[in-house]
């Protein structure tokens, strides 16, 4: 889009372009984020993303205690994810380790990660309105429904969003009947809400003007960036790992992988309601097949758990997309030698830059609402 | 798409909906969601967690935990502080003297309750822990932190419930073994003396063994540490395993090679009791072989923060098959001192 | 599979040394060592041939034994659903001797990976179009995620024109900051 920027007109009156710094405590940026940005007028010409103010350094941290010991931590990364972050760090302890998972266990995961991805994008989807100026009532509209699902992650888990629910080889506690009930009742009263809240936005006409054909993301761009998860599948990446690695039981469910065309806002705003959509169905089928059985390997032990020397590379379709760890273990085997998060928010805004130029300083809060970032997850 | 504007009503029609929709359905909860917080609390969920509290039967004095420090390595921001109770001469009283939870570091994860073995640590629901203090007040000690079973019992009761049927199979086992160990032992004479009185107060009663008695060299002198030692089978009655197999010319005697690792002998190790001293533990093992000497240098509390019991981890590390020498965490550096001190004696380190 | 790999490139590249690292036995994730001098080459290479076309994760492992950096890149191809092709470059420690050729002009998605590795390990990435800190601040002179690094006592603690203001507090208006206090009461009663 870069040809859409508009020339410095000579010869009339001199101007300058000049530099604002939007954040880091600023509404817009989800968080303690800054962006550089060059505006010619009110249009961007140049946005360096700026982040690292919430990095507390969370691989040396893990570096330094054993491998249970990470496990609360993930929960911090994506604060709105603490499921597939658990998941995420697990399945790569798991391939790393060579520990099979209990049917049961498997099942349970990925209930409760679909539900995290309802919760993710429902609460995206408010935000992003948020960022156009849809003050409160679709936001407000999401964290109703969320509160649901956290209650079920409270009764199950303990905590409403750092769950510390999985565990090496399974997952802590056991789905009750009545939980799994409960989880039945939300799937059942979701596409509901979801048809409201269509209702509400996809034909709203402010929203289509100032979505559509903002912040437009090319495909070709998009594999070369490393973009992954919806943004990516937005742009037309026919890229879902939970169909290309078929990680836990994903192999089994039946589901779409949404597409968008255009690449733009609203693509991104889409292809989230269509997610979950696909998330409902997947939730269908495994609370229908829920197995019966242990839900964590007995053999793995809690404490003295230790790793065979070598790395590996471990990764989940999380909500905002591919989260992996690159895990090395050495002789002792207790901790890890080195721990690497690779987190998808940070990633994704690789492509930040482009995505703003020659928009107008309005555009660049919500193309970057739209990304999905967590800051706790982009800094770490 | 209709005429423009037509998505803009639609929207009003759902919020309009939602308005009117909110004051419906009270009894259910479905509409309703607000709680008027500080006088209405919202019920919890039985798993839900804060922070973490010691559980006591009875009175706080009978608290579970031994203070094996457990929880406080495996504490991931390592915000548990733990002092062992030591009484005038410094022996360790298998209790916590002081146990402190820094709850501003605390992140309520469950990992101490976890691992504890003792399950003398649970997670507590009541979240009101405001303070005005930003340091001193927001640290728990030992007195804050003690709480009864029955009110685990009410706040977790699915949970309680299953943890006291686990202690009280634990303790008829305890309580069947204890019993039925000496009789085995020695069938003959039913009053056997209880398994571990104090051997420092007992007479260490002479008992030589007899010339033709089927030992050799290794054996011998191994008995004779551990009778000279002054353990169970010399005191009291003075009934020993030695003797019932003198008597009945069988060989119960646990021999360093033969014992398996996990069984005590007949009389139990005199050693193997916490209540000891640790010059008073070596004492009774001079003579004994280094696996038993090893295993007397420990805490004796069984507490596997090994990954085994006393006798397991003495084992594995005469058999080489352990090398770190530092995994006794009631034992402290003593222990671990004292362990490599015997490795070197031995010239294995 | 990977020792297949492995002749292709080594086909192709001429000059190119490569070895085979192998990952835990179940992780099955075997790694190709690649000299600093051929791994652009290497990389181009599979990107082009393989439609290895999607660089997940790019980071970096300390081995002080070794007295290397590791870098190490994780290669998957989304057109053939493939993967991952993990690609390591190793560079010495020191910090002058430390570099290995930027891949972010094949992988636009290394861009900010590549960042974080120098920021956090130290390596220089030649032909890396932007690097700088990104994580830490830009007055930071460490790299912490190096095996040798020892964190600071005072984590929070760098210079700031406070500092004067403190000092000066204490000189001129003989403000004491309460540590200072406890031993100024110590030297009074002696
Ligand atoms: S782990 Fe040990 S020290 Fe910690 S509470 Fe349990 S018994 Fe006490
Ligand atoms: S809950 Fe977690 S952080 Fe808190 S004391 Fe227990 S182990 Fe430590």
């Amino acid at each position: 889009m870069i040809q859409q920027i508009s020339p410095i007109p000579t010869g009339m009156i001199e101007t300058q372009t000049i530099e604002v710094s939007i954040g880091p405590q600023h509404p817009s940026t989800h968080g303690v984020f800054r962006m550089d940005a060059v505006l010619d007028g009110e249009t961007v010409v140049g946005l360096k993303p700026v982040m690292g103010y919430l990095h507390r350094n969370h691989e040396q941290l893990a570096e330094r205690m054993t491998w249970l010991a990470s496990i609360p931590y993930t929960d911090r990364l994506d604060y709105f994810n603490s499921m597939t972050n658990n998941w995420a760090l697990c399945l790569s302890v798991e391939k790393l380790a060579g520990i099979k998972v209990p049917e049961r266990a498997e099942y349970i995961r990925v209930i409760v990660s679909e539900l995290t991805r309802i919760l993710n994008h429902s609460c995206v989807i408010g935000f992003m309105l948020q960022d156009l100026g849809a003050w409160g009532t679709p936001l407000l509209y999401a964290f109703r429904e969320r509160e649901k699902i956290l209650d079920l992650f409270e009764s199950l888990s303990g905590a409403r969003m750092m769950c510390n629910y999985m565990r090496f080889g399974g997952v802590r506690v056991d789905m009750t009947d009545a939980m799994v009930a409960q989880a039945k009742d939300i799937v059942a009263k979701f596409p509901r809400f979801l048809d409201e809240f269509e209702q509400l936005l996809s034909n709203n006409e402010v929203l289509l003007a100032r979505c559509q054909k903002v912040g437009i993301l090319p495909k070709e761009l998009a594999i070369n960036a490393s973009i992954s998860g919806p943004m990516a599948r937005a742009s037309g990446v026919d890229y879902d790992i939970r169909k290309v690695d078929k990680y836990g039981v994903y192999g089994r469910f039946d589901f779409r992988v949404p597409l968008g065309e255009v690449g733009d806002v609203y693509d991104r705003y889409y292809i989230r309601v269509l997610e979950m959509r696909e998330s409902i169905k997947i939730l269908n089928q495994a609370l229908r097949d829920l197995p019966a059985g242990a839900f964590v390997a007995p053999e793995v032990k809690l404490r003295n758990f230790k790793i065979p020397p070598g790395d590996g590379y471990g990764r989940v379709e999380a909500p905002k997309g591919e989260l992996g760890f690159y895990l090395v273990s050495d002789e002792g085997g207790k901790m890890p030698y080195r721990y690497h998060c690779r987190p998808p928010s940070f990633i994704n805004l690789t492509t930040l830059e482009d995505m703003c130029l020659g928009h107008k300083v309005a555009d660049v809060v919500i193309i970057l609402g739209s990304v999905d970032i967590v800051l706790g997850e982009v800094d770490r | 798409m209709g005429f423009l504007g037509k998505g803009l009503f639609q929207g009003m029609a759902v919020t309009a909906r939602n308005f009117v929709g909110t004051y419906f359905d009270r009894g259910t909860r479905e509409k309703l969601v607000t709680y008027q917080y500080p006088e209405e609390k919202p019920p919890l969920p039985e798993n839900s967690r804060s922070f973490p509290f010691l559980v006591y039967d009875g009175t706080p004095d009978a608290m579970r935990c031994v203070a094996c420090k457990i929880c406080e390595t495996e504490c991931p921001p390592q915000c548990i502080y733990i002092v062992m109770d030591r009484d005038e001469k410094g022996k360790p009283q298998q209790r916590p003297k002081v146990f402190d939870i820094d709850i501003s570091v605390c992140m309520q994860c469950q990992i101490c309750v976890e691992v504890c073995p003792f399950e003398a640590i649970k997670m507590d629901n009541d979240y009101e822990k405001s303070q005005y203090g930003r340091f001193d007040d927001l640290i728990e000690h030992l007195p804050d932190l003690l709480k009864s079973n029955e009110y685990y019992n009410e706040i977790k009761p699915t949970e309680a419930k299953a943890v006291d049927a686990k202690l009280k199979a634990e303790a008829e086992k305890k309580a069947k073994k204890g019993t039925s160990k000496p009789a085995a032992a020695a069938p003959a004479k039913p009053a056997a003396p209880a398994p571990a009185p104090k051997p420092a107060t007992a007479p260490a009663g002479k008992i030589t063994i007899p010339e033709d008695a089927p030992f050799t060299a290794e054996q011998r002198a191994w008995l004779a540490g551990f009778l000279s030692a002054g353990g169970v089978a010399t005191s009291g009655t003075g009934v020993s395993p030695v003797a019932v197999a003198e008597t009945t010319g069988e060989t119960p005697v646990p021999l360093p090679e033969a014992t398996p690792a996990a069984e005590a002998p007949a009389g139990g190790w005199p050693w193997h009791d916490p209540g000891l001293g640790m010059s008073q533990r070596m004492d009774l093992v001079k003579a004994a072989p280094l696996a038993d000497k090893l295993m007397a240098a420990m805490a004796q509390t069984d507490c596997h923060a090994c990954g085994y019991d006393c006798r397991g981890y003495a084992d594995a590390i005469a058999a080489g098959s352990e090398t770190d020498l530092s995994l006794c965490l009631p034992g402290e550096a003593e222990t671990a001192k004292k362990l490599e001190e015997l490795m070197k004696e031995a010239g294995k380190l | 599979m990977i020792e297949q790999l492995r002749e292709t490139i080594a086909q192709a590249v001429p000059g190119v040394t490569l070895e085979i690292i192998q990952s835990t036995p179940a992780a099955q994730q075997p790694a190709l060592l690649v000299d600093r001098d051929h791994a652009f080459a290497t990389a181009k290479f599979l990107k082009e041939n393989q439609q290895l076309d999607f660089c997940s994760c790019v980071t970096g492992v300390d081995y002080p034994k070794l007295g290397q950096i590791e870098v190490v890149y994780h290669l998957y191809s989304v057109a053939k659903k493939t993967g991952p092709v993990v690609l390591k470059v190793r560079a010495p420690r020191e910090l002058e001797q430390c570099r290995v050729p930027s891949l972010t002009p094949l992988w636009r998605g290394c861009e900010f990976q590549e960042r974080e590795a120098y920021d956090l390990f130290g390596v220089k990435f030649d032909g890396h179009p932007d690097l700088r800190r990104i994580l830490m601040w830009d007055e930071f002179t460490d790299h912490p995620m190096r095996k040798d690094y020892v964190p600071p006592k005072d984590y929070e603690w760098e210079p700031t024109p406070h500092d004067d203001t403190l000092t000066r507090a204490v000189e001129v208006a003989g403000i004491i900051p309460p540590s200072a206090r406890e031993e100024l009461e110590k030297a009074k009663k002696k």
